[in-house]
C-alpha cells in the first residue's frame, strides 16, 4: 500500500491525554495507527529562525484550526507530494500529538545517552581488561611507561574527564528539552 | 635489618591536627545556623554549589586508605591494584547517570527513601539494614585508622585515642549536619590534596625524579631503574576474571553506597550536580594518580635505598617517605591530611547512617512528628550512629573488621540492582526486590571466606575482597529481580497487592515527565535481555578457573 495515497483522519481531544489516530486508505478502510507512526509519515516539525514551529500540512485540505485553546479539533488531510504549505503555531501551543512525538524522541535519547555513556565510562575505567584480553598490547613504552600502565591511568583520569564533560553537556541539554515539553527538571 | 618506624617528634603534628579540628568545629557551628528543617539537616537545604560539591564528593570517597592503605597494597599487589583503584573514579558519574538525578528530582534523602516509595516499607527496612551494616563497616575501618594515627601522634592508649578522637569527630558532624559536613569535606579535600601532592613532589625531587613539579604523571624517568630492580612491577599477574570482577564488585558496588548518592541530593539543582561530577573526576583523578606515584615511590625507595620496611609498617609508607625526605613540619601537614581523609569519609558515613535511621526508619514509624521533635531525632540519630561506631570499634567483632572493599560488593548485591532497576524499569516490583536483596545478599555473605571458608567461589584474595562473591551475586541479584518481577506481574492475586499504577507513575515522574506514558521504561524485552545476560554471568562465575 502506498502510504502517501492515504487519507488521514486525526481526532484529538485537547486535554492532552487522549488521542485517536486513524489512517484510511483510498479504498475506504480505516486503519488505526500510533501517534508516532502518524507523525513520522505526515508531520515534519521544524523550527524557524523566529522560534516558531511549523508543521508540514496538506495544502489541499488544511486543518480547520490548531489553536492554543482548542476544545476539540478534527482534521482531515490528504497529503500531496507536490505542494505543501506551512502552518505557523506558537511553541506554547503545541498540538498534543507533536508534543508526544517530541517526548518519545527525548525518551529514546535519554535511554541511548544512558547506555552509551555507561559503555564509555566503563571503557575508560576498565581499560586494563583490554590488555589482559590482548596481551600483545602490553610492554610497549608510551611516554616512558609500559603501555598497560599509563594508558589505563590516563584514560581513568583525563579520558574520564572528557567523557564526563560531554555527558554533562548533553544530559543538561536533554533536561532542557524535557522541560520545554512541560517536564520537571528539578524537584517533582 | 628491618626497622620499626616511629614518629620522632609529634609536637608539630599535634598543632596541625588541633588547628584543623578547631576549623572543622567552626565550620560545623557556623553552617548549622542555616539548617532550619530536616531537609536542611540531611541535604544541606539542597544548596551546595558545584565546586564545593565536587570537592565534597571526592573527599567523601577518599578515605584514610589514600594515605595509608593504598600505598601498602600497591607495594604488595603492584599494578593490578592500580587497576582496581582507577575504576573508583567511575562511581559518581555512574550514580549521577543512572539514579542520582532522578532521586534528586524526587527529593530523596537516601537511596532507601526511594526504595520505600518504589517497593514499600518492608523492602526499605531490608535495604536500609544492609546500608547501615555497609556504612558501619566502612566507618569502622576509618574510625580504627584515625584512632591508630591518634595513638601514634599523642602516644596514648588505643582505647583512649579511639574515644577521644571518635567523640571529636562525632561532635562536629552532629553539630554541622550536612551543611557542615559538605563545607568541611570541601576543605578536607583541599587539605588532602595539598598535604599529599606537594610533599610528594619534594620526595620525588629528592629521589632524583625530574618531573617533581607534577607528581601524578611525570615520573617516567624513574621507570628504567624500577624495571631493573623490580622487573615484575608492571606485570599483570592475574587472569581475566580477576580484572572483570572489578566491575560487579567495585564499580556497581560503589553505585550502591548511600553516602555517595547523598552528595548528589545536596546539589542546588541537577545541572549543578552534573557540573560537580566534572570537578569530582578532576580532584579524584589527580589525587588517585598521585597515590599511584606514592606507591611507585615506595617500591622504588625500598628497592633502590636498600632500606627494608617491616611488613607491619607497609601501610605507613607515605609517612615514612615524608619523614625521610621532608622536614618535620611537612610530615605534620601530611598527618593532618591523613586525618582529614579519614574524617571526611567517617562524616559522610555517619551522615548516611543517621539519615537512614532518622528518615528511613524512625520517620516511617512516626510520620507526623513536629519540627522541633524531628530536630531532636535528627541530632540523636547522628550522635547515636557515631556512638555505635565508637563502641563497636573498641572491640570490633571479627566479621565486621573485614576489608572495606568487601562491603562494596555487598552494596553492589543488595542496593544497586534494586535502585537501578527501580528507576529504569517499571516492571520491577517489591517481590523481585525482596528476593534479590535477601537471596543474593545472603548468598554473597555465605560465599565469603569470613562465614563459610569452604564455600568460597575463588579463594584467596578475590574471595577476601568480595570480588568472586560479587561476580556471582551481582548478576544473581539482577536475575532474581527481573525474573521474579516478570513472573509475579503475571499472577493477578499478587499484582492486586501492589500499588502498581502509582509505582509506574513514580518512575515517569522522577525522570521529569509530568504526562504519564505507559510505554516508557516498560519493556519486557529489556527485562528478558537483562535476565539472559545475568544468567550467563552467574554460570561463568561458577565455572572454575580464570582468576
Amino acid at each position: 500500500m502506498n502510504e502517501r495515497s492515504l487519507t488521514l483522519f486525526c481526532c484529538t481531544v485537547s486535554d492532552n491525554k487522549t488521542h485517536f489516530f486513524f489512517k484510511r486508505s483510498l479504498e475506504g478502510s480505516a486503519i488505526p495507527c500510533t501517534p508516532t507512526s502518524f507523525l513520522e509519515t505526515w508531520f515534519l516539525p521544524r523550527t524557524s529562525l523566529s522560534g516558531h514551529n511549523y508543521f508540514k500540512l496538506s495544502k489541499r485540505r488544511s486543518s480547520p484550526t490548531a489553536t492554543n485553546n482548542e476544545k476539540f479539533t478534527t482534521c482531515q488531510q490528504q497529503h500531496s507530494n507536490k505542494s505543501t504549505s506551512y502552518l505557523s503555531i506558537n511553541p506554547k501551543g503545541y498540538p498534543a500529538i507533536l508534543k508526544e512525538a517530541k517526548m518519545n524522541k527525548a525518551y529514546k535519547k535519554e535511554i541511548w545517552y544512558t547506555l552509551g555513556f555507561t559503555v564509555l565510562l566503563l571503557m575508560s575505567g576498565h581499560l586494563g581488561l583490554l590488555f589482559v584480553a590482548f596481551p600483545a598490547l602490553q610492554g610497549h613504552m608510551i611516554f616512558g611507561f609500559p603501555s598497560q600502565y599509563i594508558i589505563p591511568v590516563i584514560m581513568g583520569w583525563l579520558g574520564l574527564m572528557v567523557i564526563v564533560t560531554i555527558q554533562t553537556v548533553l544530559t543538561n541539554r536533554l533536561d532542557d528539552e524535557i522541560e520545554k515539553m512541560d517536564g520537571v527538571v528539578d524537584e517533582i | 635489618m628491618e626497622q620499626k618506624w616511629a614518629l620522632a617528634d609529634p609536637t608539630m603534628g599535634i598543632i596541625f591536627v588541633a588547628a584543623s579540628f578547631a576549623f572543622f568545629y567552626f565550620v560545623g557551628w557556623y553552617s548549622q545556623r542555616a539548617a532550619k528543617s530536616s531537609t536542611d539537616y540531611w541535604t544541606a537545604g539542597r544548596s551546595i554549589g558545584s565546586l564545593a560539591n565536587g570537592l565534597g564528593m571526592a573527599s567523601s570517597y577518599m578515605s584514610l586508605a589514600t594515605f595509608l592503605g593504598v600505598t601498602a597494597l600497591i607495594l604488595k599487589l603492584k599494578v593490578p591494584f592500580v587497576y582496581m583503584w582507577i575504576q573508583f573514579s567511575l562511581s559518581i558519574p555512574l550514580i549521577t547517570l543512572w539514579y542520582g538525578t532522578p532521586l534528586r528530582r524526587m527529593g530523596a534523602f537516601t537511596p532507601a527513601h526511594f526504595v520505600r516509595e518504589r517497593y514499600g516499607l518492608r523492602t526499605s527496612y531490608i535495604v536500609a539494614s544492609f546500608m547501615i551494616l555497609i556504612m558501619l563497616m566502612y566507618a569502622l575501618g576509618q574510625m580504627i585508622g584515625v584512632a591508630k594515627v591518634f595513638e601514634m601522634l599523642f602516644g596514648i592508649n588505643y582505647n583512649v585515642a579511639l574515644i577521644c578522637g571518635g567523640a571529636l569527630i562525632v561532635g562536629y558532624v552532629t553539630i554541622g549536619g550536612m551543611y557542615g559536613t559538605s563545607y568541611n569535606a570541601a576543605f578536607q579535600m583541599v587539605l588532602m590534596g595539598v598535604a599529599f601532592i606537594i610533599p610528594l613532589g619534594a620526595i620525588m625531587k629528592a629521589m632524583g625524579g625530574s618531573g617533581w613539579y607534577f607528581p601524578p604523571l611525570l615520573y617516567a624517568d624513574m621507570v628504567p631503574a624500577m624495571l631493573e630492580r623490580v622487573p615484575d612491577f608492571f606485570d599483570m599477574k592475574y587472569g581475566f576474571k580477576w580484572y572483570f570482577a572489578l566491575i560487579p564488585c567495585f564499580t556497581i558496588g560503589a553505585m550502591g553506597l548511600p553516602h555517595l548518592g547523598m552528595r548528589i541530593y545536596t546539589a542546588k539543582n541537577l545541572k549543578s550536580a552534573r557540573v560537580a561530577m566534572i570537578w569530582f573526576t578532576f580532584f579524584c583523578g589527580i589525587t588517585f594518580s598521585a597515590t599511584y606515584t606514592m606507591g611507585f615511590s615506595g617500591v622504588f625507595f625500598q628497592a633502590t635505598s636498600g632500606t627494608p620496611i617491616a611488613p607491619t609498617d607497609l601501610d605507613k609508607i607515605t609517612l615514612i617517605l615524608n619523614s625521610v625526605y621532608n622536614p618535620p613540619w611537612v610530615l605534620a601537614l601530611v598527618i593532618a591530611g591523613a586525618i582529614a581523609a579519614g574524617l571526611s569519609t567517617i562524616s559522610a558515613n555517619l551522615m548516611a547512617i543517621g539519615a537512614l535511621i532518622a528518615q528511613d526508619i524512625i520517620s516511617t514509624f512516626k510520620p507526623d512528628l513536629e519540627e522541633n521533635k524531628t530536630k531532636i531525632v535528627n541530632y540523636s540519630a547522628m550522635a547515636g550512629a557515631g556512638l555505635i561506631s565508637i563502641l563497636v570499634a573498641l572491640n570490633p567483632p571479627t566479621f565486621l573488621v573485614v576489608s572495606i572493599l568487601w562491603a562494596f560488593g555487598l552494596a553492589g548485591v543488595t542496593v544497586a540492582p534494586l535502585v537501578i532497576l527501580g528507576v529504569w524499569w517499571k516492571q520491577a516490583n517489591r517481590y523481585g526486590a525482596m528476593a534479590a536483596a535477601l537471596i543474593a545478599g545472603g548468598t554473597y555473605i555465605l560465599v565469603s571466606p569470613y562465614v563459610a571458608p569452604n564455600l568460597t567461589i575463588a579463594g584467596g584474595l578475590p574471595a577476601k575482597l568480595g570480588m568472586s562473591g560479587a561476580l556471582l551475586c551481582v548478576p544473581l541479584s539482577f536475575l532474581l529481580m527481573t525474573v521474579v518481577s516478570m513472573v509475579t506481574n503475571r499472577i493477578p492475586a499478587l499484582v492486586d497487592k501492589l500499588p502498581h499504577e502509582a509505582d509506574k507513575k513514580l518512575v515517569d515522574g522522577i525522570h521529569g515527565w509530568t504526562v504519564y506514558n505507559e510505554q516508557r521504561y516498560n519493556s519486557t524485552a529489556a527485562g528478558v535481555i537483562v535476565s539472559a545476560v545475568s544468567l550467563f554471568f552467574v554460570i561463568w562465575a561458577l565455572m572454575p578457573g580464570g582468576w
